[in-house]
């Protein structure tokens, strides 16, 4: 606390070394390359969710699906996806699906569920049963038997009708009366000995013998008309008999084929029915067969969709016969919804797109049904409908394909409606924790669905004992990745350099991708220079080349210093400047940059004028952190009198806006230095956030804000004064890099753990801070009383101004 | 050595009802079959024009089944609306199999028209109709009469077509009957087999060289001659082939044939045709256009 800190700054002693980079401990085991090294299967460190996994995985309950959080990666899905076929191995192999026609209700395609593997028997019986009857059918019409059953009843309707005529014929010829044929029907003439009676010579004859034959022809018009008025009659008739041979004749074509495809697949009642209803429809049909007269050619077929007999097909959805016999897991990475729910396919035939059950393609939800069914949260989130319609399916327990365009009421194509396969799936998604957790405040749904919560660590303990686990780890990835072998120091490399990734010496990243990647780096360096075995050089090499491709950004920052552009001194001292420090990460890869802070005080209100906030370049984190010091600045100083002060505050050549109260130290020491016009010294650099009672807390990135500083002193020439102030709390977290603690080994360079503002403003100005004495006062020569006598000439000041007196010599600093 | 008749066209006769598709197609098939030319022969009988001169004269339309004045403009005008679209279908057909097509309307009576267009190199098809008062009644009897009576070989298409495939049947009354060598050609073309059926009695070393020259497969079955007089015995005897054509000899069936072939088409289903004997009358020439012969103009 600050009332117990150090008088001046003498404690502020630099980090030992030691401090600065934790080397990895690898005693517990004993190797010389990582093929000596027992490989880790599975996950490390993530006890925690594999139990959740178990979990979720063992409860068979609606809606224990997982929500996977934590750091992505292929490894851990990976790892997962092990574990989940694991647990499929104690599930039932998932029923195969079909579609196969409606004929009642063609556009509601029926699903049929069969045992494992059987779908294809029945494709397949179904493919036989079509090609026999192909043959059978036209081959039953064609025989004699059928075609003199059908000659008879031609003949028979022929007969009739011919009669009638001949009868007609016969009683006109009596009277001397034709029939004779028009384009377009029939006319009576009359007549001599067969031939008609030239018109001239009929308009010769007498009118009451013209009259007569008149009235004969309108006789005999009463008899054609009869008889064409019964041709429909005789044409149904003739229709309804030969559609009765038809019926049996098909029936007993059929019949026999039939009776294969159930001897082969009729155990299964719901085939059996469907095999009655196809019975039904080919006899009903059997034109397709044989051709609209049942004497012509069958219709042609072939694979194209809309062939007269696609009606007979099996649509084999999901099948055991793709898979292995035990409950599927299946990953989907494009999970759109007709990826997710399965899509009906159309085509375009003569300009129209029709479809029918064949086009029906199954969704992921149908390839996982029975199993596990592994999604990026992320993914799913950004595809239209997916996430909906996910929850629809888990929530009815059954799969609905449904038409995107028809969601969006852009499609008036007509389109199937297959029947819903029921769903019985494990769902387990993948998301970053912030991807989950906004989730969970926006759809409350989210819990209904996903109760099991499996959350990844991001990193582990980092003892002796887990740096052996990580090193076998190690050891397991290069060998599934078939990698080369690695050396003892390689290893310790990769390990420490996992600290680093953790951000933290007494940890160890489970970010295995990455490590995973800096393995085939470093395998790949370990080519170029010929070695069997990867070298800590080839880690290092690795590691520095993966900086130096996403440096260019770095580079041109540390430049435009190192040219003066942006002005960073890193000597003398000034009042009111200190070098902040802030991280820029941009693309995956984060570097430290010093940034100049500037402090202006007057005499004023009391107020802390954030000028990042008010041109809106600051963020709300940052406002707070300088609004912070304000309630500092008055719980120190202003314990009798108003505070009568105006500062301002700024990040100067920041043009990208700031966030984050990692500089807020950097701006109370400031601050403190424009007020007590002391200068503060300018080859230091500062991080840290204060509390209001002068407390430096920890920030983050601070290895790369303190090489950030070291590489501009550097390049400029270590002085053995430059250093950097860090918060006490990050000490933890150093794992500087090789150039770094080789310059604070020799002395040029130095880390200084801060715990209070005392202490920094003590190193930085190289003034005690102070202490009241028992007389209330800071001590002559502090910087505090520096600081309090001001701020009492600030009020003095405006006290005076409030008389209307004068006073405005000290309005500047 | 049989005699083997050089066809060149196959005609195609059609008169003032719109023939049907299916023949049209079934006739250009033919012909691209044995690769001879298509002809349509509509034939525009000026005595069909009479029943419209007559005073109260009406005719009943089969379309919406009602009686209409039968007035002589439109009369012609059908006439020449079925001349259209039987020219129209041809075309189209002939087009659509590659065929090669022209299409003559000839205005004579039916006989003389036969008579004076068809020669001894075409084929006629005659195509029964469906209606049976059709084929009752003029000028459907007259048409086919006119076809058996013309210098040509004559295909009679019946009402109902049992099948497209199967064996070629040859009817032969000799071992020299023409209708061997044609049906030879035609189950060569087709890619079938050929059948003959041998109503004489055939010397047994002296095998007729003219079917199976083709390297088509032969049966032969022997049938008594006065088996051709009795069709129905004639067709319970070729029972069970199964075949796609008959080719018989005109007068094979007795004299003047009658309306057996026609009878044997329609019991079989399939196909007949009627080849003319050798020695027949000698055509008239071939290239002459028909109605220059009739010495009228041509309508179409």
């Amino acid at each position: 606390m600050a009332e117990n800190a150090p008088e001046t700054g003498e404690n502020a002693t630099p980090l030992p070394i030691e401090r600065l980079y934790r080397a990895a401990d690898l005693s517990k085991l004993d190797f010389k390359t990582t093929a000596d090294l027992e490989p880790v299967e599975g996950l490390i460190g993530q006890s925690r969710a594999l139990d959740a996994i178990t979990v979720g995985t063992g409860i068979v309950r609606q809606g224990f699906n997982l929500f996977a959080i934590g750091p992505a990666g292929a490894l851990t899905r990976k790892a997962v996806e092990q574990v989940l076929k694991e647990a499929a191995e104690d599930r039932p192999a998932p029923t195969d699906w079909v579609y196969v026609n409606n004929f009642k209700e063609p556009q509601k395609p029926i699903a049929i569920a069969l045992p494992a593997g059987r779908a294809a028997q029945f494709r397949d019986a179904m493919g036989e049963l079509i090609e026999a009857l192909k043959a059978a059918i036209p081959a039953v019409f064609q025989s004699e038997e059928y075609q003199t059953r059908r000659g008879s009843i031609d003949e028979a309707f022929q007969k009739q009708q011919s009669e009638a005529f001949a009868e007609l014929q016969k009683k006109a010829a009596a009277q001397s009366i034709v029939i004779v044929r028009t384009p377009l029907g029939f006319t009576l003439m009359p007549a001599r000995e067969g031939e008609v009676i030239p018109p001239n010579e009929f308009n010769a004859l007498p009118e009451d013998e013209r009259d007569k034959i008149q009235a004969v022809i309108e006789t005999l018009e009463k008899d054609l008309e009869h008889i064409i008025h019964q041709i429909p009659q005789w044409e149904k008739e003739r229709r309804d008999e030969i559609r009765r041979v038809n019926t049996e004749t098909a029936q007993v074509a059929v019949e026999q084929p039939i009776a294969e495809a159930v001897q082969k697949v009729g155990d299964i009642e719901r085939v059996a029915a469907h095999l009655d209803a196809v019975q039904a429809d080919l006899i009903e049909n059997i034109s397709i067969f044989v051709g609209q007269a049942g004497g012509g050619e069958p219709a042609e077929s072939g694979d194209m969709i809309g062939g007269p007999f696609d009606r007979y097909e099996v649509n084999v959805l999901v099948s055991a016969e793709a898979g292995d016999g035990r409950a599927p897991v299946i990953e989907e990475l494009h999970p759109t919804l007709p990826n997710l729910t399965g899509r009906i396919e159309h085509i375009a035939r003569q300009g129209v797109l029709i479809t029918n059950f064949r086009l029906i393609k199954p969704g992921a939800l149908h390839m996982a049904n029975g199993g596990y069914l592994m999604l990026d949260a992320r993914s799913l989130l950004t595809e239209a409908f997916s996430y909906q319609a996910l929850k629809r399916a888990l929530r009815q327990k059954k799969i609905v394909i449904e038409d995107v365009s028809r969601l969006v009421g852009m499609s008036s194509t007509i389109s199937l409606e297959p029947d819903p396969i029921p769903l019985d799936v494990k769902v387990v998604l993948f998301g970053d924790r912030v991807l989950y957790y906004m989730l969970s405040s926006i759809d409350p749904e989210i819990g209904e669905h996903f109760k099991v919560v499996a959350d990844f660590e991001d990193d582990f303990e980092r003892s002796p004992e887990n740096e052996a686990i990580l090193a076998r780890f190690v050891a397991s990835i290069l060998a599934r990745e078939e990698l080369k072998a690695m050396d003892r120091d390689a290893v310790a490399l990769v390990l420490e350099h996992a600290s680093r990734l953790a951000e933290n010496a007494g940890k160890l990243t489970l970010m295995v991708d990455e490590i995973r990647d800096i393995l085939a780096e470093a395998d790949y360096w370990a080519g170029a220079e010929t070695r069997e075995t990867v070298a800590r050089a080839d880690v290092r090499k690795a590691l520095d080349e993966r900086i130096r491709r996403a440096a260019r950004l770095r580079d041109r920052s540390q430049e435009m210093i190192l040219d003066k552009v942006a002005l960073i001194d890193t000597d003398g001292a000034r009042v009111g400047q200190l070098n902040g420090l802030s991280v820029l990460s941009l693309g995956g890869f984060a570097f430290g940059r010093p940034s100049r802070i500037t402090c202006q005080v007057t005499p004023g209100s009391g107020k802390v004028v954030d000028i990042e906030r008010e041109v809106e370049l600051g963020g709300p984190i940052h406002s707070k952190g300088v609004l912070i010091l304000a309630g500092f600045l008055s719980g120190r100083f202003a314990l009798d009198i108003p505070m009568s002060l105006s500062a301002s505050l700024v990040f100067e050549q920041s043009y990208g806006g700031v966030e984050g109260d990692s500089a807020s130290s950097a701006e109370l020491y400031t601050l403190l230095s424009a007020i007590a016009e002391i200068p503060l010294r300018q080859d230091l650099a500062v991080t840290g956030s204060v509390n209001q009672h002068g407390d430096v807390q920890a920030i983050g990135g601070a290895n790369d804000k303190i090489e950030g500083f070291f590489d501009i002193c550097n390049a400029r020439g270590l002085t053995g004064s430059q250093g950097v102030l860090i918060p006490e709390a990050n000490v933890r977290h150093l794992m500087l890099r090789d150039d770094v603690v080789e310059a604070c080994k020799a002395g040029r360079f130095a880390v200084y753990p801060i715990a209070t503002i005392d202490q920094g403003i003590a190193l930085l100005t190289g003034r005690p801070a102070g202490t009241r004495g028992a007389d209330g006062r800071y001590p002559d020569g502090s910087v505090y009383r520096a600081v309090e006598d001001r701020l009492q000439r600030f009020a003095e000041i405006r006290r005076s101004f409030g008389r209307g007196g004068e006073g405005g010599s000290e309005a500047k600093s | 050595m049989t005699a083997r008749i050089a066809y060149k066209r196959v005609v195609m006769g059609l008169h003032q009802s719109t023939p049907d598709r299916t023949t049209v197609r079934l006739a250009a098939e033919f012909a691209g079959l044995l690769r001879l030319d298509l002809m349509g022969l509509f034939i525009e009988d000026p005595g069909m024009l009479a029943p419209a001169q007559r005073p109260g004269a009406r005719e009943f339309q089969l379309l919406g089944r009602r009686w209409r004045p039968l007035e002589p403009q439109s009369l012609t005008r059908d006439i020449e609306l079925c001349a259209l679209s039987a020219r129209r279908m041809l075309d189209e057909t002939a087009k659509t199999l590659g065929v090669p097509s022209r299409f003559e309307v000839v205005r004579a009576a039916l006989r003389e028209a036969m008579k004076a267009v068809s020669q001894a190199s075409d084929i006629v098809i005659i195509a029964e109709p469906h209606n049976p008062a059709e084929r009752a009644i003029a000028p459907f009897p007259q048409l086919v009469k006119a076809a058996f009576e013309s210098a040509a070989t004559v295909l009679y298409l019946p009402r109902r077509i049992a099948r497209a495939r199967g064996p070629v049947v040859a009817i032969a009354t000799s071992p020299d009957d023409p209708s061997l060598a044609t049906a030879e050609t035609i189950a060569a073309a087709a890619q079938e087999s050929l059948i003959v059926i041998e109503a004489f009695k055939r010397e047994a070393e002296a095998a007729p060289d003219s079917a199976g020259a083709a390297g088509i497969p032969v049966a032969r079955l022997s049938v008594a001659r006065s088996a051709l007089g009795d069709i129905r015995s004639l067709s319970s005897a070729i029972d069970g082939l199964r075949e796609r054509m008959i080719v018989v000899t005109r007068g094979a069936f007795g004299e003047g044939d009658g309306d057996k072939p026609a009878a044997l088409a329609a019991l079989q289903s399939v196909p007949l045709l009627l080849v003319e004997p050798a020695g027949a009358p000698a055509s008239e020439p071939a290239n002459e256009p028909a109605n220059e012969r009739l010495g009228r103009p041509e309508t179409a």
